[in-house]
């Protein structure tokens, strides 16, 4: 559910899962590169294609600039490190990024540990046999079973959420991707049937063409 | 021959190398063979290299301080169909000489043998270089090749019966300059003894004992051996060693000192110089070129580069191996039909290092071309595929797959492809810790060459072809 800050300002909702925030960017429009760190701005050196370092500096500067707002510091003063599976954090809100074609999304929390992934569905990347290689034997029979014209956005559906799960987690590529399912029928909502205990999972399409999934970590009982 | 308190005369030289010789006649080797010796630097060594010549073979030292592995792969790489060693274990020669256990049926063998009649282009012997981690590639060197080396050098340094070398084994490239040129002329040659080189100090006072008249000594040890008192009655007349290896004044040194440029491919030395006392802003050269030996400064077409312009250096002349061992495609890559010359089918070695030509028409070396292995096809495969996902028209094989916007999902693709393709489990963590084509395609081989031990022999042909 869209529910625009500002008018024809960046988009931001709040999810349907709780105290998670998801912002949205075009990466496409100018972007501020002055207040990336040195860091940012080497590893967006070493990109061959403009487009994709064009897209990588506007997703870090924005990742900079929402999260400025939830810090109260100046977006480039804001300092980031790695867990040591390589997933980016902060000492303060947790958050998660993912763009495709241009379109960037965010998943920010003060209280819940965050994955997302977004990507823009596209016939050329479709399947293969990636759900052979990578999904569990349950999301790889779901998937054939569905009508052929249908199985292009299933595919997506799954690719995201399994990938905003895995982010989530943050264990990098140690996390096995058969080791849980999810739901991948256009049109059934979201939801883990197999492992992810603790976690929960809502998909979402950030503009027409793209499918998105988030996880956050359930509330701990106190 | 001398080593340690030990002599060998000439005529005893002469008959246990007609009887080793005939033995290896009995056994097959002619004209062609491939002998390999692994035996520590001996008489016994010298014995089976002339002893493998004098029945028309090709001589392959093998130094058994190399580590084993190293050795089988030799063998294995060389196909060499006989090895002379000493207590020996196992082996993938078809037939060993163990100098020891077989010694009572040399020792039966006439000592008086007619050597077989081999011509110039035949092989003489095969050198790997030692300090080659991984890629094998022996050379091949043709009795042609050392008759110009050895005829140079003897005139050169004007060698007679009175000379002596230091000899440190016959798998040193070395030995192509210690032993046949000292041979050849009835000259001594002196076998180095364990602690010889153990220090500055034992050295000097070795080649001063012996009497040696030319020695080469490594650059580590050259540069502290020269700034010892020398007495002026050592017999030394020469001291070779690598360029660079010096940064005093060589004046006042009862010897001279020679750099001789060249590598095994050119059998050992394609220029010589004396090292002189010079200006440090001067650049070095490498001196002049050997008997018969041309030396080009080329450009990638081939053409001569003008004075002063840095080029490849190129060697030609009879001094040019004949090309890698059972490699055509190094050999291809390596020797060249050579263009400025008229003798038919005269060829050119390629040596890697970048020089100019000063203007006093003296050749200066800069450094070495940065050695890229050739591209195999599954490196280009693989590129192939990242470059058909990514629709670009090629990949580099070092381009960075993340630089190029390879994101998790292209990943995936690439992933499912190889996999496919190459029947091999790889994995996200695979491109992530090798993500270039050049890298990518190295794991793919290792995992391709962990399945082999489970295929048929077929399977394992088919799949080894892939990696050509």
């Amino acid at each position: 559910m869209a529910r625009p800050r500002r008018q024809g300002g960046p988009r931001y909702s709040k999810s349907d899962v709780r105290e998670v925030d998801i912002h949205t960017r075009n990466l496409d429009l100018p972007s501020d590169a002055s207040i990336l760190s040195s860091d940012e701005r080497d590893r967006a050196a070493r990109f061959r294609f403009d487009r994709h370092r064009n897209h990588y500096i506007a997703a870090r500067s924005a990742l900079r600039q929402i999260l400025a707002e939830y810090l109260g510091i100046a977006p480039q003063s804001i300092e980031f490190t790695v867990n040591e599976y390589g997933k980016p954090q902060l000492d303060g809100p947790h958050f998660n990024v993912s763009h495709s074609a241009g379109l960037a999304v965010y998943a920010v929390s003060r209280t819940r540990q965050v994955g997302i992934d977004v990507e823009r569905v596209d016939p050329q990347f479709a399947a293969g046999q990636i759900p052979e290689h990578f999904f569990s034997p349950v999301e790889v029979a779901s998937l054939r079973a569905l009508p052929e014209h249908l199985q292009l956005q299933a595919f997506f559906n799954c690719w995201t959420r399994k990938e905003a799960y895995v982010k989530a987690r943050g264990l990098g590529l140690s996390l096995p991707l058969a080791s849980f399912d999810v739901t991948l029928d256009p049109g059934e909502p979201a939801r883990f049937l197999r492992g992810a205990d603790g976690w929960e999972i809502e998909a979402f399409s950030p503009a027409a063409g793209y499918a998105a999934a988030v996880v956050a970590s359930l509330p701990s009982i106190v | 021959m001398m080593h340690a308190s030990a002599s060998l005369t000439y005529a005893a030289l002469d008959a246990r190398a007609n009887q080793l010789a005939g033995y290896l006649r009995a056994l097959g080797v002619g004209p062609e063979v491939a002998v390999a010796i692994c035996l520590e630097r001996s008489f016994d060594s010298v014995i089976a290299a002339l002893a493998v010549w004098k029945a028309g073979g090709a001589y392959l030292p093998l130094d058994p301080a190399w580590p084993a592995e190293r050795r089988e792969s030799i063998l294995e790489d060389a196909q060499a169909s006989v090895l002379i060693a000493r207590n020996l274990t196992s082996s993938r020669a078809r037939y060993n000489v163990d100098l020891d256990h077989d010694a009572g049926a040399i020792a039966r063998e006439m000592s008086v043998f007619t050597a077989t009649a081999t011509r110039r282009e035949h092989l003489a012997c095969i050198l790997y270089d030692a300090a080659a981690a991984g890629r094998l590639a022996g050379v091949e060197l043709t009795h042609g090749n050392l008759l110009n080396l050895i005829f140079w050098y003897r005139r050169a340094f004007a060698i007679t019966p009175s000379d002596r070398a230091s000899h440190l084994g016959l798998s040193f490239d070395a030995a192509l300059t210690d032993l046949w040129p000292y041979l050849t002329a009835g000259a001594s040659v002196a076998i180095a003894e364990e602690t010889t080189g153990a220090s500055p100090d034992l050295l000097r006072d070795w080649i001063v004992d012996r009497g040696i008249t030319a020695a080469l000594i490594p650059a580590a040890l050259a540069e502290p051996m020269l700034s010892q008192p020398w007495p002026a009655s050592t017999a030394l007349r020469y001291l070779f060693t690598g360029a660079g290896a010096l940064h005093r004044d060589p004046a006042g040194l009862p010897f001279r000192i020679v750099h001789n440029y060249g590598s095994i491919e050119c059998t050992g030395a394609a220029t010589s110089c004396v090292v002189e006392p010079r200006d440090p802003a001067e650049p070095p050269s490498i001196g002049q070129p050997i008997a018969n030996t041309s030396i080009y400064v080329l450009d990638e077409n081939h053409a001569p580069v003008t004075p002063g312009v840095e080029g490849e250096i190129y060697i030609g002349g009879p001094s040019v191996a004949r090309g890698y061992r059972n490699r055509p495609d190094l050999t291809a890559e390596t020797f060249f039909e050579n263009p400025f010359s008229l003798a038919p089918g005269a060829r050119m070695y390629r040596t890697g290092d970048l020089g100019c030509v000063l203007p006093d028409g003296k050749i200066a070396v800069h450094r070495r071309i940065e050695y890229r292995a050739p591209e195999t096809a599954l490196q280009r495969n693989v590129a192939g595929i990242l470059a058909g996902l990514l629709h670009l028209e090629r990949v580099g094989l070092d381009d960075n797959f993340f630089q190029l916007g390879v994101d998790s999902l292209l990943a995936a693709h690439l992933i499912v492809r190889l996999r496919e393709g190459f029947g091999v489990e790889l994995s996200p963590r695979d491109l992530f810790q090798a993500s270039t084509a050049a890298t990518l395609a190295l794991r793919i081989e290792q995992l391709l060459i962990a399945r082999l031990d489970s295929l048929s022999d077929a399977e394992a042909d088919r799949l080894l072809a892939q990696l050509q």
